[in-house]
């Protein structure tokens, strides 16, 4: 069993528009989203901030993508897990994947935990992503 | 005075270039194989933006070398950093066709990945020694980081095989028409 379990996931409503002004902007942008498994707390970031983090904090050495999220959002690596958001012609799209969510041990190792994931989808839909078609 | 010494202790600017390519390459194997190939359909131009991050580490790498030192110095292993990564970006690139693609020459292009990573990293590595820099970034990598980055690349033959079986299913899953 899972020894991290959200008792709540929470995401801020201000991240999901924020991701949503940066994907209206370059729609080959893509969401990347990080759920602290020991609070709930969800940080959303656009793929081109962790890249500029990436950039900006070198010796930090964390790779753009979930990985700087996870530090951006000052989550230790271990009881983070990561997802993808996309808005793809108008309609929202949720991705369990990330390189992160390998602990978790399901067949498809880049998933998230079923549970972890739904979480994440209900509390992404309280904070403005109506509609998502989940992958 | 021994001149045969052709190490200089690298400035950290220099050394700073160096991780960029090293950060920019980890992201590019990872975000734009399971974003750029795997979910190319919904995010097509993605894989081409994660190349060109790549490739403007390393244009800032190689201004950096020429800034610092003498023409030539390291110019031959910058060239063959930069060779490594083209043909890294060709070879994933080219697993875009993973879903049709038999299975043998699936597993034969995911291991072409995997040395062409290896080898820009075997690069990287040999610039650090050229050049003298303080900290090598492989040694100095968070260990969760890379363990993550190298199961990713470690189980990426049951990734597409995961993926494939599932775009399969739901395939089948579609009503006849």
């Amino acid at each position: 069993m899972n020894p991290f379990w959200p008792p709540t996931a929470v995401c801020s409503a201000a991240e999901v528009a924020a991701v949503e002004r940066d994907l209206a902007i370059d729609p080959n942008n893509v969401g990347i989203g990080v759920i602290d498994l020991a609070s709930g707390q969800i940080r959303l970031f656009s793929y081109d901030e962790t890249d500029a983090f990436s950039l900006a904090h070198r010796q930090m050495q964390a790779a753009a993508g979930h990985e700087a999220a996870a530090v951006m959002a000052g989550m230790a690596m271990a009881a983070a897990r990561g997802f993808v958001l996309g808005k793809v012609g108008g309609s929202w799209h949720v991705f369990n994947q990330s390189h992160l969510n390998r602990p978790d041990g399901q067949s498809n190792s880049m998933r998230m935990a079923v549970q972890t994931f739904d979480a994440i989808v209900s509390a992404l839909q309280q904070a403005g992503v109506a509609n998502p078609v989940c992958h | 005075m021994n001149t045969t010494n052709t190490k200089t202790a690298a400035v950290p600017e220099m050394q700073s270039a160096l991780w960029g390519v090293a950060l920019s390459l980890d992201a590019f194997v990872v975000n734009g194989i399971s974003l750029g190939v795997i979910q190319s359909i919904c995010f097509p131009g993605f894989l081409a933006k994660v190349a060109g991050n790549l490739t403007r580490d390393l244009d800032d790498l190689e201004a950096h070398a020429v800034s610092q030192g003498p023409a030539g110095t390291g110019a031959a292993l910058l060239k063959a950093l930069r060779a490594n990564c083209s043909e890294l970006v060709r070879l994933v690139s080219e697993l875009g066709e993973f879903r049709t693609l038999p299975l043998p020459q699936l597993r034969s292009a995911v291991n072409q990945v995997r040395d062409a990573r290896e080898e820009c990293v075997q690069a990287i590595r040999e610039l650090e020694a050229h050049w003298g820099t303080a900290e090598k970034f492989h040694q100095a990598r968070p260990a969760q980081a890379a363990q993550a980055v190298n199961d990713f690349l470690v189980n990426l033959e049951q990734t597409f095989a995961d993926e494939r079986a599932a775009a399969n299913a739901a395939n089948e899953a579609q009503p006849l028409r």
